[in-house]
């Protein structure tokens, strides 16, 4: 072709042309769509557009990116018809407009390409009036500018993406054609950079995050298509939502980075979990219902309280009447409906037949709040059979305790009154008789009448001992500070005479002061040291020391001892004739006797008292002994607070 | 020296024997009167207004009228107001001893289980001054406990 002068001629003044011109032939299918065009012939400015110093014989695709062009002169070759259409091709800093016609000639195409632009837009080539081309112009410019910047300000990155096939025609990569500099805030590097790059060049882990797949699939099929992958472009994961378009012949993905949202997510997702855990744990189900409606959003463990697995049973108001013991339909009908009308809080305890046909009872606090024009009650529903039955035991308890209060009244009634009371005559009888009989009874009889007095004197003390000992926990006299040297002192003036019998060696220290009854404490220290004094070793002078000092509670010391709290710790230590290591828990038991009544006197209640005292007195008594040789007496007090 | 006129109030007849005993024992120029309860009291000491006598002992756990009844009983009748009363009781309980006093009792006699005892107690009371106790009356003074 063109062999002529005129050809010539023209060929000359096409090759000099602004507008590139380029004809090609149609060769082999590429693939069922895009075929294959080799280049024929190609002017200078199409050279220069392809920077190509020979475009003959070269594929068509080799040379151009535009895949709508290819997708233009298929239709044209099917058809035709002439197409006329612009594209936008990026030139170092600058977009630029080429319009495109591809016509059919000969045996293939043609296809004109010329810039959109003022310096290729004389008066010559173009009717139009110079004004209204630079205003178009200045439009285009803007428009493009004003593209660029839209583009850039996005929120979401947007890039458009090329694919790029293997020989079976397979697409194995995509080019970055473009891409906004949103890109290269995230993963902080210049979108130009990126530019120009395959997707797999510039990210390998997209081969295998399905990233790659999922494009593929999306240009392939034309569907649109949607994912959200982590990527680690800098440092920190970032995470982005894509939508991938497929859009003239590339594809044009928009991604929106959601790395917060999904921080948020997963935080929520935790805090579900964590709500739902706690539910389980504390027995606690959680719902919300829109008081218009009929429906109930129960949490998960709402459905288990009742016996059942999550959203087995309907969640109809109505449905939940249906739980109910028959006696308490009405209350928790009318106080529900009470709350739908007045919006006002509730608090119910109620029966319900759970699946397994138990009966429970379940507490629900709800309160109401309006949200966008609509009333909601949340609540919580917990089951608080085991509270109740507790309570219903303590009651019990307390009604028995009250009994046993009453038994202990009428005890100690019987004993200071009606117990003395014929007592009392026998000690009068004999002390008559003793007075009126004085030396005239035989021996015998005198022993007999000294063993009835003794032993009336022994009950007496017994009688008096329970008295006390039942009296110890009368709530009569508050609390006072009590100085323990006070105690000692008076109590070893009562006891005077008798160590003084004994020969006794009493020590003691300077003791502290305590909160407490001092009658009572009285009474300890008198029973503590009156034992020493009356268990002793024959022969052996009776040694009593008494020892004070402040500790801080310690489990290791005693195990009801509690920790942070200070404690005066008195010890009793005696060389008398101590007990077995055995015994040393049995000896404060009530009627506790280690030896038999004619060797020692006493009643077995005397350490019964000491240890009702102390504990009255928030305290712990131990002791400890070793046979024939003494006993120890450890009492811990409170220290006063 | 006029007798001096005694009223024991007691449902216990060995009780009231003990007393009579140890009355006799004092040798005191005494006169004994008996009743075995408050009801009978009161009654004796409204009717018969000549014989009002100059100190009453008084039991407390007595049938029909027991003695704190007894004793609210004689302090509300105006003439029976300042009469000596003297508790006669078994029962050592802070709580009846403040009640009787509280109540109007002069004096408060823990039965004592000896006859020497009762003896010892009873001399103190009959020959207490009581014109000039009865000026300084205190709890503690006329608390007499064995």
């Amino acid at each position: 072709m063109m062999n002529t002068v005129a050809d010539d001629f023209f060929k000359k003044i096409v090759d000099d042309a602004n507008t590139a011109v380029l004809y090609a032939e149609p060769s082999a299918l590429k693939s069922l769509q895009v075929k294959e065009y080799l280049v024929k012939y190609a002017n200078k400015s199409a050279q220069k557009f392809f920077s190509f110093e020979n475009v003959e014989n070269h594929s068509l695709g080799e040379l151009i990116n535009y895949d709508e062009i290819l997708i233009f002169a298929n239709k044209v070759l099917e058809t035709g018809v002439e197409e006329n259409f612009n594209i936008i091709v990026k030139e170092e800093d600058s977009l630029l407009s080429y319009n495109v016609r591809i016509y059919t000639f000969e045996k293939g195409l043609s296809f004109t390409l010329t810039l959109i632009k003022p310096k290729f837009i004389t008066d010559k080539e173009s009717k139009t009036p110079l004004g209204i081309q630079e205003s178009r112009r200045r439009e285009l410019e803007i428009s493009n500018l004003f593209g660029i910047r839209v583009l850039d300000s996005n929120d979401s990155i947007i890039c458009y993406l090329k694919p790029i096939f293997n020989k079976k025609g397979d697409v194995e990569d995509f080019r970055i054609d473009y891409i906004n500099n949103r890109m290269g805030e995230i993963a902080n590097e210049e979108s130009t950079f990126i530019e120009g790059q395959t997707i797999l060049e510039y990210y390998p882990k997209n081969a295998e995050n399905g990233v790659l797949e999922i494009l593929a699939d999306g240009y392939l099929s034309g569907e649109n298509k949607e994912y959200t992958k982590e990527f680690i472009f800098d440092k920190e994961p970032v995470w982005l939502a894509t939508r991938a378009i497929k859009m003239n012949g590339g594809l044009i993905l928009f991604s929106k980075d959601v790395t917060q949202e999904k921080a948020y997510e997963t935080q929520l997702f935790i805090q579900n979990r964590l709500l739902s855990e706690a539910e389980h744990v504390a027995n606690i189900g959680s719902f919300r219902w829109n008081l218009a409606k009929e429906q109930i959003k129960y949490s998960d463990n709402v459905y288990r309280l009742f016996g059942y697995d999550p959203n087995e049973f309907d969640d109809k108001y109505d449905r939940l009447l249906t739980f109910l013991h028959p006696n308490d339909f009405e209350k928790v009908k009318s106080s529900f409906k009470a709350a739908r009308k007045n919006k006002s809080k509730t608090d119910l305890v109620f029966r319900v037949y759970i699946k397994s046909k138990e009966l429970r009872y379940m507490n629900t606090i709800g309160e109401c709040y309006q949200k966008e024009g609509n009333w909601y009650m949340v609540g919580v529903i917990r089951d608080v059979t085991k509270q109740i039955e507790a309570e219903s035991v303590l009651q019990i308890k307390n009604t028995e305790l009250k009994r046993t209060n009453a038994d202990l009244e009428a005890f100690n009634r019987v004993a200071s009154h009606d117990l003395q009371e014929p007592l009392r005559k026998i000690q009068m009888f004999v002390s008559r008789l003793d007075e009126e009989e004085e030396g005239r009874l035989s021996n015998r009889s005198q022993g007999y009448l000294s063993k009835i007095k003794y032993s009336s004197d022994r009950m007496r003390n017994l009688i008096n001992n329970l008295l006390s000992y039942s009296k110890i926990d009368e709530v009569g006299e508050q609390p006072r500070r009590v100085d323990l040297n006070d105690v000692l002192n008076n109590v070893l003036e009562d006891l005077g005479e008798r160590i003084n019998d004994l020969e006794a060696e009493v020590a003691s220290v300077s003791l502290p002061v305590v909160n407490g009854i001092q009658f009572q404490l009285e009474q300890l220290f008198a029973n503590l040291i009156g034992n020493s004094l009356k268990y002793v070793n024959e022969g052996v002078q009776p040694n009593i020391k008494i020892i004070g000092n402040i500790v801080s509670g310690d489990k290791s010391l005693v195990e009801s001892l509690l920790p942070n709290i200070n404690y005066v710790k008195l010890q009793f230590i005696d060389n008398g004739i101590g007990f077995e290591k055995k015994y040393q828990e049995k000896i404060f038991e009530i009627f506790q006797r280690l030896h038999g009544k004619t060797e020692f006197s006493g009643t077995g209640l005397g350490l019964s008292i000491c240890k009702k005292i102390v504990q009255s007195h928030n305290g712990t008594i131990t002791a400890k002994g070793e046979l024939n040789k003494g006993a120890e007496f450890t009492v811990y007090l409170p220290t006063l607070l | 020296m006029d007798k001096l006129r005694i009223l024991l109030v007691d449902d216990d007849e060995d009780d009231r024997q003990f007393f009579a005993d140890a009355l006799e024992g004092i040798e005191l120029n005494t006169d004994l009167h008996q009743l075995e309860n408050g009801k009978s009291c009161i009654e004796y000491l409204l009717t018969d207004t000549d014989n009002t006598p100059d100190l009453v002992f008084l039991d407390l756990n007595m049938p029909i009228m027991n003695g704190f009844e007894c004793l609210e009983a004689i302090r509300r009748t105006p003439h029976l107001k300042d009469l000596l009363v003297a508790i006669y009781s078994t029962s050592s309980a802070e709580r009846d001893i403040e009640e009787t006093f509280e109540k109007g009792a002069n004096i408060y006699i823990k039965k004592p289980s000896s006859f020497n005892e009762l003896k010892k107690s009873l001399k103190q009371v009959v020959k207490m001054n009581w014109a000039y106790h009865l000026n300084d009356f205190k709890k503690e003074n006329f608390l007499l406990k064995i």
